[in-house]
């Protein structure tokens, strides 16, 4: 194997480190939105303890699409710029939107079941959800197929760009459908239906989630800069 | 709740680790 240039690879190093230095940061105020959540903000008076799953849903609900739109538009750019740099990010926001949905469709069940009586239904927001996990899963296993660097960044751009036309209708399947799935209590155009203690707390998380976002999407493009300087020394 | 609580914090902490590993052994990092 040849070894991978030493600047090169020296700026990946940093950025793995600089990535997961943030995410250890972001990961502190996690567990403080923990404590804040579950210590310090009133239990909701249908729901009672089982809404305290609304402070991790959310913000990995929002963490997660907004990697996904990312990714897409990263997809985008990159069809028209050709800059390694967009599919290097595409790949890394890939990766950590696929861990954020992960926590995002285990926690929606653990919530459902005492709130609606079910672990899931197959209602237009939650099927929707489901099918944006699998085509990122199925982006990220088609770049672990593809071999070519430049045609792996074209196929899986074009799969990136599916992914965020998906992104919108999400957002909009609880006004465009019958679900189960509450509407927003945030991201609406009215003023946010949420008491000051509940919005401060949900608030905290989506900081926490949005830096851990970006942490680990540094220390993930590190990562992706380190492997395509193995693959091809010379590339830039 | 808990469970939510629990599986979050076992998701996130898996994946640090498992990048921080990968990341070591891509860029020769001690």
């Amino acid at each position: 194997m040849t070894e991978p240039a030493g600047a090169g690879l020296g700026q990946a190093r940093a950025l793995t480190r600089r990535g997961l230095g943030i995410s250890v940061v972001a990961l502190v105020a996690f567990a403080g939105a923990c404590v804040l959540a579950l210590g310090f903000t009133p239990v909701e008076a249908r729901q009672g303890l089982a809404q305290k799953i609304f402070y991790l849903h959310v913000p990995a609900a929002w963490s997660a699409l907004m990697a996904f739109s990312l990714v897409g538009i990263a997809s985008a750019l990159y069809l028209w710029l050709h800059d390694p740099r967009l599919d290097l990010f595409a790949e890394a926001s890939a990766e950590v939107g696929v861990m954020f949905s992960a926590v995002m469709l285990t926690t929606g069940p653990i919530w459902a079941k005492p709130i609606w009586g079910t672990w899931w239904t197959w209602d237009a927001r939650l099927t929707l959800t489901l099918f944006l996990f699998f085509i990122f899963v199925g982006y990220l296993a088609l770049r672990a197929a593809v071999h070519d660097p430049d045609e792996r960044a074209r196929f899986s751009a074009v799969l990136g760009i599916m992914g965020l036309v998906l992104v919108p209708f999400i957002h909009l399947t609880v006004y465009l459908f019958r679900t189960l799935h509450p509407q927003p209590v945030v991201l609406k155009p009215s003023a946010p239906s949420l008491p000051w203690e509940m919005l401060r707390t949900l608030m905290v998380a989506v900081a926490a989630f949005t830096l851990l976002y970006v942490g680990l999407v540094t220390a993930r493009y590190g990562l992706g800069l380190a492997r395509r300087l193995r693959e091809s020394p010379d590339a830039p | 709740m808990v469970a939510g609580y629990v599986v979050t914090t076992v998701i996130l902490l898996v994946y640090v680790v498992g990048l921080w590993r990968r990341a070591k052994q891509a860029t020769g990092d001690r």
